[in-house]
């Protein structure tokens, strides 16, 4: 049994206590203090990258501001309607394909085709077809994230174990039933990755497109304060998004693993 | 019979080739005759965008720009290969940087790099550096992500037989880890190449003054459509080949991992 714990490679021998919790707390004190000495001492000029200290305290600033609050509940309200249809198409599509043959041959080359496109560019095409309201930015979200949700759906509802499926069809469940119950609980696991997946993608289009187009929302009032020279700002609202960013992810991992603690391997 | 079937075989990867290309220039043929989204400024044919990329190509302007841009794609993405493999490689086998970096890693790698873009804007200022130091920022993770992966879970015997036929410790990481672990790496570096060409094509519509996301920053404001259709069409067609390409040669490199055959 010796050679089990060896073969689950370097990373899971017991090292030394003091080392596993020192040196993750050492590197980010570094990193931090870089930050804040490298401005004070004249190795960077501190117009161009702020100390730390400065940028915390702007962020406290930045986060009272009602223009603040409003731009996030607007940029919030798009992510959530792109996101909730781009779930909403995607994961039929994925799980149909995964089922029925000629409509993966039908889809799957325009998803090849499609996966380079660097779909927040794609905002200003859509600007000229919908102008530049919710219509836009919502659909921007949308085509975002569409790709990873319907892959993962795919690949999930195309390995199903057959057996599943005749004992459900055998016991009188119909298409449409067995779609809900076994169909769809089966690809879960796969849908749950490729959702965490789609929601690092979608922030991504939904920032980069409100910064090209401006209005109202998180990336244009970042872009604003960058082209205003607001050099405080920017770090600020950097280190805002940057932290969303990184919760968003954090609690939809948590979630899943609470909603649904029989699922094994990573999400 | 073999025969037959690998005529077959030919004609389904042809059909699939080109099926999804005339679909969607077909689509966009009938949307702008119909003018479902709007008349022909907003929605020009594809013969008229093609005729304007044909004008571009011979004002010399769109392979420039195609040049400049694709210069900064493969810069960044080399850079991005070289520093995921070697870092991503020290997480996954020296346990002190991994217990380092995991917090910073671990932190970077969900952040939307975009809202970087600015600091790095300012940092790096307009020219190509900040483009690459985009398309670099979103290549990085996957690649450094997958690597630290791939040779944390190298089989140890082939590590224990390496250095047992007399190989350094350093050297089984060249000759032994990194290999071992090269599927899963490559897999990373795939989404990687998409996000070099994401992070440089929006870093020059940002800012800057030339490349494709540039035209296509100038066309918006010039209200130049067919020239916006020019510059994201090429961008997808140089996304796509050079997907393709990387697909080809990973098919080549992989030839005797049996991953390769699923």
């Amino acid at each position: 049994m010796a050679t089990t714990a060896e073969a689950s490679g370097p990373g899971r021998r017991p090292g030394p206590a003091a080392a596993a919790i020192a040196l993750p707390i050492l590197s980010v004190a570094a990193l931090l203090g870089l930050w804040e000495l490298a401005p004070r001492i004249g190795l960077v000029r501190p117009t161009s990258v702020p100390p730390f200290s400065d940028v915390i305290a702007e962020v406290v600033t930045v986060l009272g501001r009602p223009e603040f609050l409003d731009n996030l509940g607007s940029s919030a309200q798009r992510w959530a309607a792109g996101f909730a249809l781009a779930i909403l198409i995607g994961i039929p599509l994925g799980t149909l394909m995964g089922r029925w043959r000629p409509l993966y041959n039908l889809v799957d080359p325009l998803l090849v085709v499609g996966y380079p496109v660097p779909k927040a560019a794609l905002i200003l095409i859509f600007v000229l077809w919908w102008g530049a309201g919710n219509v836009s930015r919502i659909g921007i979200i949308i085509v975002g994230c569409l790709i990873p949700i319907v892959i993962s759906s795919y690949h999930g509802a195309h390995g199903i174990e057959p057996r599943l499926l005749w004992s459900a069809r055998g016991l009188g469940t119909g298409r449409l039933g067995s779609w809900f119950r076994v169909i769809l609980p089966a690809a879960l696991p796969q849908i749950l990755s490729g959702l965490r997946l789609a929601i690092a993608i979608s922030i991504f289009t939904l920032l980069g497109s409100e910064l090209l187009i401006r209005g109202s929302g998180m990336g244009a009032f970042m872009f604003t304060a960058l082209d205003n020279g607001q050099t405080l700002v920017v770090f600020a609202m950097s280190t805002i998004i940057a932290v969303i960013g990184f919760m968003l992810d954090f609690l939809y991992v948590r979630a899943v693993r609470r909603g649904l603690p029989w699922l094994e391997g990573e999400i | 019979m073999s025969g037959v079937r690998r005529a077959g075989a030919v004609l389904g990867w042809i059909v699939r080739g080109v099926y999804p290309f005339a679909l969607i220039v077909g689509l966009w043929w009938l949307l702008a005759k119909l003018g479902t989204l709007g008349n022909a400024f907003v929605m020009p044919p594809p013969d008229r965008v093609f005729d304007r990329a044909r004008a571009l190509v011979e004002e010399g302007s769109l392979i420039g720009e195609t040049l400049i841009t694709l210069r900064r794609v493969l810069i960044a993405y080399a850079l991005a290969i070289v520093a995921g493999i070697v870092v991503g490689t020290l997480i996954g086998r020296v346990r002190p940087v991994r217990q380092a970096l995991r917090p910073i890693v671990s932190f970077l790698f969900p952040t939307p790099k975009v809202a970087l873009y600015p600091a790095m804007l300012i940092v790096f200022g307009l020219g190509s550096t900040s483009k690459i130091a985009f398309g670099f920022s979103e290549a990085l993770f996957p690649v450094l992500l997958a690597t630290a992966a791939g040779t944390s879970q190298v089989e140890p015997r082939l590590v224990w037989s390496a250095a047992a036929l007399g190989t350094s410790q350093r050297a089984s990481l060249v000759k032994v880890v990194i290999p071992a672990a090269l599927p899963g790496i490559l897999t990373g570096a795939r989404i990687g190449l998409v996000g070099a060409i994401i992070g440089v094509f929006l870093g020059e519509m940002i800012a800057g003054a030339d490349g494709l996301g540039h035209l296509m920053a100038v066309a918006y404001r010039t209200l130049d459509t067919s020239d916006m259709y020019v510059a994201i069409i090429t961008i997808s067609v140089i996304g796509y080949l050079l997907d393709r390409t990387f697909l080809l040669a990973r098919r080549r490199l992989l030839a005797w991992s049996p991953e390769e055959a699923a």
